[in-house]
């Protein structure tokens, strides 16, 4: 069962866009997170055709999530750092099982809650709204990549993440960092050339 | 309950009017806590970021649109909606949505359904982003718009492509080379 020493950073996200909480339900369901499970780099959360629905959420780590279009070609959708909220399609799809797989970067500590116990909170007064929230908090970040890939060109996408998610920068190989940015491998190499040579100056 | 409360909602909705092309439907920092009807016309939202100015989204005619932050997240708009033709709009407004919520206690199911739609959509458009050449990238946007071409300018399509102008005149020749 994970303490609030765990949650606590789930707990603000979720408090900070819930304007009117409702505090026993929000003590209820984060106690009902397990405890912090330690995985190795390579360990799968989420396989492809997954039909679970739990959530995740990571507190140390990087998990990337991988995708692969009709030629089999590496794509990156999303990639999860520390206090990042990981939720299965089927969640908010009911009936569409993981199109993607969310596997680990590096070594990853994160909580979880199953979906049997998803179930069991889905008919509390309250949880609709908190529901809602956590949706909004995965909107935001799937919102907030895509803000990036449009606004950013190649290399301030990578000065933005070596700033602000430096764990990324340093722990995707060129090939999953060139997917996650969306430009070929010679484009981020030649990227990271300039990004380089502008630090250096 | 949840059947009868969607067509309660459904008929609500008001005529709130027509609107010519380049008109702004909202612009940054307002309240649009409702959720609105498109008819005929097509609109586009941009969003101003780092100095560009870019096209986000594309609403096509027949469709419901609403503010992400303003209807779904209770913060002002953070964008600009204008008409790329001339449309007429039906609102449902906010108060009609919370009092059809609570007397058919559909408790959040509105709420979390348009937030459902608003995650798909861009996870779709990530992975069009990262996944899809300029070519198949344009191809799609043709397929769901085909007026866009005659409608956004070729540097606004181009941002909302995430192509450089260049890539998309090469695109459309090829295109219509038939390539």
């Amino acid at each position: 069962m994970a303490t609030r020493e765990h949650y606590k950073d789930l707990e603000s996200l979720v408090v900070e866009r819930w304007k009117r909480p409702n505090a026993l339900l929000l003590k209820a369901f984060f106690s009902a997170f397990s405890s912090p499970i330690s995985v190795s780099k390579g360990d799968i959360l989420l396989d492809l055709n997954d039909e679970s629905y739990g959530l995740y959420f990571v507190l140390e780590g990087v998990v990337i999530e991988f995708g692969q279009d009709e030629t089999g070609a590496l794509i990156i959708p999303q990639v999860f750092q520390k206090a990042g909220l990981i939720l299965n399609s089927n969640l908010i799809n009911p009936g569409a099982s993981a199109k993607t797989r969310y596997k680990t970067a590096s070594p990853v500590t994160y909580i979880r809650v199953d979906q049997s116990v998803i179930e069991s909170f889905k008919n509390r007064d309250g949880f609709g709204e908190l529901f809602f929230t956590l949706q909004q908090i995965f909107l935001h970040q799937a919102r907030a990549h895509f803000i990036h890939l449009l606004h950013f060109n190649p290399i301030e996408h990578i000065a933005w993440i070596h700033a602000n998610q430096p764990l990324i920068y340093t722990t995707l190989t060129k090939i999953q960092l060139a997917a996650f940015l969306g430009v070929s491998r010679a484009t981020l190499f030649r990227v990271l050339g300039a990004f380089k040579a502008s630090k250096a100056h | 309950m949840e059947i009868e409360g969607a067509i309660a909602l459904s008929s609500q909705f008001e005529l709130l009017g027509s609107y010519p092309r380049r008109h702004v439907f909202w612009a940054p920092g307002e309240s649009h806590q409702n959720l609105y009807f498109n008819t005929t016309g097509t609109l586009a939202e941009y969003r101003e970021i780092n100095g560009k100015n870019i096209c986000h989204q594309i609403i096509p005619p027949m469709s419901l649109f609403w503010s992400v932050p303003s209807f779904i997240l209770q913060e002002n708009t953070d964008s600009t909606l204008s008409f790329l033709d001339g449309s007429q709009v039906y609102i449902l407004r906010g108060d009609s949505i919370r009092n059809i919520t609570q007397r058919f206690q559909l408790d959040f199911i509105l709420a979390n359904s348009l937030s459902t739609k608003n995650i798909l959509k861009y996870e779709e458009r990530i992975n069009d982003l990262c996944r899809l050449d300029p070519g198949e990238r344009l191809n799609k946007t043709l397929a769901k718009n085909p007026n866009i071409l005659f409608q956004l300018t070729r540097v606004d399509l181009a941002a909302y492509l995430n192509i450089s102008r260049s890539t998309l005149f090469r695109t459309l020749n090829s295109l219509h080379r038939g390539n």
